[in-house]
């Protein structure tokens, strides 16, 4: 999966948040406290190893209203892409 | 040695309201302790699911009639031990008060159990907790050759044990992939348990049905919603039991609807209660007359297809 996704486009970010080393629900607290700093439209990349957040981060951008773009792995560190009130400008999305 | 709780062998007690005898007793849910004359009383409590009020009779008959505690059963019964059969008439009149009724012992179904469900547990696909009191209604207390196990699990989790019971309904769904709305994101890759998602390099998902257990991981996980529940369904099992020698049950159906619950239960227990022989539990009838034959004879066909989803 790591060496097909290599490949891919890279997305370009605007923010890093860097939260490897903590766990749940530290992750997703400090990933809300920094989107709400944020412009709507702008990149958040967020840097995590903890099994939970994977899923945690992704789930809360889906109720808040953010586009979850895309899950990269990179040796043990996992990087999330969110786009930050980004969920309804996908196509065929009520 | 002697031991000396198994010593009293007596069957058939007199008490100021007659003769009770411990046989009739035992389909009633009245089981004998140890202790001479004490018995504990095992109310049934359908899907595991107590209402309050009954809750709190219960606890006013176990601190006035037993020594003041209720043992949870491993099939989801409240049990009131130290009951006295002198006392067997105003119990059970007592509990009848607030509708709550006592459980069945021996040779017959017993009270259907159940986990939580879709009703409020996040990964349950089925309404376990409905179906469950429902059927219940209609099958506890059937007269079968041995003792009769039904439970409902809401997904593959399996929290109430389908594979253990002679009868078991587990939640199953269908994920379908809608393409035009993915986004690449390939979380339902890393979300998947068994392998049955690896992603492209566009981060678009491959599916094999093969590895499917048809959890709905994928779909509950999908920020895009390209994962959609295609159907929901139950997936039978048959011919599980647990205690010494335990039996892991046999898949025979999948993707039955609700409405079909009650009609396969019926079909299994009456091909049990015309095949099997007295003591003999479900799975070891289908042993001895074979799998085959048992499809055959519930649902009329030789083959029937079962798709992945054990």
């Amino acid at each position: 999966m790591e060496s097909r996704l290599a490949v891919r486009e890279k997305i370009i970010t605007d923010d890093v948040l860097d939260v490897v080393g903590l766990c749940c629900p530290m992750p997703l607290a400090l990933t809300m406290e920094r989107v709400k700093e944020m412009k709507n439209g702008e990149i958040l990349e967020v840097l995590l190893d903890d099994e939970e957040a994977v899923f945690d981060i992704p789930k809360w951008c889906k109720k808040d209203g953010h586009r979850f773009m895309r899950l990269e792995k990179e040796g043990e560190i996992y990087k999330l892409y969110i786009k930050t009130g980004g969920a309804y400008e996908h196509a065929n999305r009520g | 040695m002697t031991d000396r709780f198994i010593e009293d062998k007596q069957n058939v007690f007199e008490t100021e309201k007659g003769k009770f005898d411990l046989k009739t007793l035992l389909s009633g849910g009245f089981i004998k302790q140890r202790q001479k004359e004490l018995f504990t009383i095992r109310c049934r409590v359908p899907a595991g699911r107590l209402d309050a009020k009954k809750m709190k009779k219960i606890a006013e008959v176990a601190e006035k009639y037993g020594k003041g505690f209720a043992h949870l059963s491993f099939r989801q019964s409240a049990e009131i031990p130290y009951v006295n059969i002198k006392d067997f008439a105003a119990v059970a009149k007592e509990l009848s008060e607030v509708g709550q009724t006592i459980a069945s012992c021996g040779p017959r179904v017993r009270a259907i159990t159940a986990c939580g469900g879709c009703e409020y547990n996040p990964n349950g696909l089925t309404d376990t907790q409905g179906l469950a009191i429902e059927m219940d209604k209609r099958f506890f207390g059937t007269d079968t050759p041995h003792k009769f196990k039904i439970s409902f699990s809401g997904c593959p989790i399996d929290c109430a044990r389908t594979r253990e019971n002679d009868l078991g309904f587990q939640g199953v769904v269908a994920p379908e992939w809608d393409g035009t709305i993915c986004n690449g994101c390939t979380l339902c890759a890393k979300a998947c348990k068994e392998g049955a998602i690896v992603s492209d390099e566009d981060g678009k998902p491959i599916f094999d049905p093969e590895k499917c257990i048809y959890c709905g991981d994928c779909i509950r996980v999908c920020p895009t919603e390209s994962w959609k529940a295609k159907r929901y369904g139950h997936l039978v099992r048959v011919g599980g039991k647990h205690g010494r020698h335990p039996r892991e049950a046999d898949v025979v159906r999948i993707f039955i609807s609700d409405e079909e619950v009650s009609s396969v239960i019926d079909k299994v227990v009456k091909w049990y209660q015309e095949n099997g022989i007295k003591r003999e539990r479900l799975g070891m009838t289908i042993e001895r007359l074979g799998l085959e034959k048992f499809k055959e004879g519930v649902f009329g066909e030789k083959e029937v297809e079962v798709e992945s989803g054990k």
